[in-house]
């Protein structure tokens, strides 16, 4: 039913409201400090709709080394950092919670063997037009979003982590232990597979961009830039209009909604 | 005959009796203890919806909701567990709120009674995140979890340690 209300009329006014909610307002605290108050919005009352495909643009050239600002926005936006480590006697405890505490955002860094060029990837989830974890997941817990959202309905999420196995970008991350603190915006629980949703929860608020997008900007380097891949007059397409970007694995042929520059 | 037919009567009107005072004393104390004073469902006649119809059908219109908003993104509708959180949470003597999923607060207490399992709470949060607006009590206290945040107001302490930790040396 709602579907074909949305089929028959777009409704265009969200754009514009979204764009009204886009106002920032800068506080200086001190030198060096700065705080950002984002306008608050209604939350979303109408089903998402494939009028818009979220997506980012990552430059990495403005990457700078030793900058981990949109994996700490990350940890903090989404109650990564309420993670517990786990006690235990192993020798190798800390080495396993590295490998094992869900993380949504990675810096992979990429050498040319022959010119020792490095480059830095933030790599998180791709949004992919055609994700593999949603082709292997047995429940139907992996879904892509009317609006190219992939991510996890944990209510359905039965944890056997095919959905980790197939996804080409080491994306996804399973809670091995009971989570006592939770956020409001981002559940969490044993036995779920999670990735980055692209701070779904500020999508449906009408809060502009993203945890990490904005750190990045914050930070000076804006390598991160959020946007809507079905705008051609938005900023994200008009600037992957002049600049050369790429996908990860391009090969795969999967459509990612995360592209990248100086690749 | 008839002797049989009064008493029994009389012992119904008995039963029920008590089984209304019953009622009563648990009603009191529910209000007294389930809906927090001066929040959103203080002020209403009912909840969300009439209080009977919540007391049967809460599961499925939570149920209900959840696809809405994990599929279809809306947030909007009065059907939130995180409503629910709002103006059932209790608050100890120290403002911090009590996990609505702890031993006698207002999901468990009747869970508990009933012998029906619920798993909401092993991955969503049993506090509110926000202060409630009307009550003005405090939030969660957790350091650092503001930032970015469209409703939180902005706190130095975190940005600063933020700021601190992003930079690129």
């Amino acid at each position: 039913m709602t579907t074909n209300k949305h089929k028959e009329r777009v409704d265009t006014s969200r754009r514009g409201f979204l764009g009204a909610a886009a106002v920032v307002t800068t506080v200086t605290v001190a030198p060096g400090v700065v705080l950002h108050r984002l306008a608050v919005a209604e939350p979303r009352s109408e089903a998402v709709t494939s009028d818009v495909r979220w997506g980012m643009l990552i430059d990495s050239t403005k990457c700078a080394e030793g900058c981990d600002a949109c994996v700490t926005a990350c940890n903090r936006e989404n109650g990564l950092d309420l993670q517990k480590q786990p006690k235990g006697e192993d020798a190798d405890q800390q080495k396993k919670w590295d490998r094992q505490a869900a993380k949504w955002i990675r810096i992979v860094k990429v050498k040319d063997n022959l010119t020792g060029h490095e480059s830095r990837l933030p790599m998180m989830c791709q949004h992919c037009e055609h994700p593999p974890c949603v082709d292997v997941c047995p429940t139907g817990a992996s879904f892509k979003r009317a609006d190219g959202i992939v991510m996890v309905d944990r209510h359905t999420c039965i944890g056997c982590r095919y959905c980790m196995m197939a996804c080409p970008y080491k994306a996804r991350s399973f809670i091995h232990e009971t989570v006592d603190t939770k956020l409001t915006r981002a559940p969490r629980g044993k036995g779920c597979v999670e990735s980055c949703n692209l701070c779904v929860h500020r999508r449906d608020n009408g809060t502009p961009s993203t945890a990490c997008a904005d750190a990045c900007a914050a930070q000076g380097q804006g390598a991160i830039l959020f946007g809507d891949l079905k705008d051609p007059e938005g900023p994200l397409m008009k600037k992957l209009t002049t600049l050369s970007s790429r996908q990860i694995r391009e090969d795969l042929a999967l459509d990612t909604g995360v592209r990248y520059a100086g690749v | 005959m008839a002797n049989a037919i009064v008493r029994g009567s009389l012992v119904r009107v008995g039963l029920t009796g008590v089984l209304f005072a019953l009622a009563l004393a648990v009603q009191a104390a529910g209000e007294a203890t389930y809906v927090i004073e001066g929040s959103k469902a203080a002020q209403l006649d009912s909840c969300v919806e009439p209080t009977d119809f919540m007391r049967r059908n809460h599961m499925e219109v939570i149920e209900h909701q959840r696809d809405e908003t994990v599929h279809n993104g809306i947030r909007s509708t009065k059907h939130s567990l995180a409503g629910c959180i709002d103006c059932h949470t209790s608050y100890g003597a120290d403002k911090v709120p009590v996990s609505i999923n702890a031993e006698g607060q207002f999901c468990i207490a009747c869970h508990e009674f009933a012998a029906v399992g619920m798993n909401c709470f092993g991955c969503h949060a049993g506090v509110p995140m926000q202060p409630s607006a009307e009550t003005g009590d405090l939030p969660l206290p957790r350091i650092g979890h503001k930032v970015g945040l469209s409703t939180g107001e902005p706190e130095a302490v975190n940005v600063t340690r933020g700021v601190e930790r992003g930079v690129s040396e």
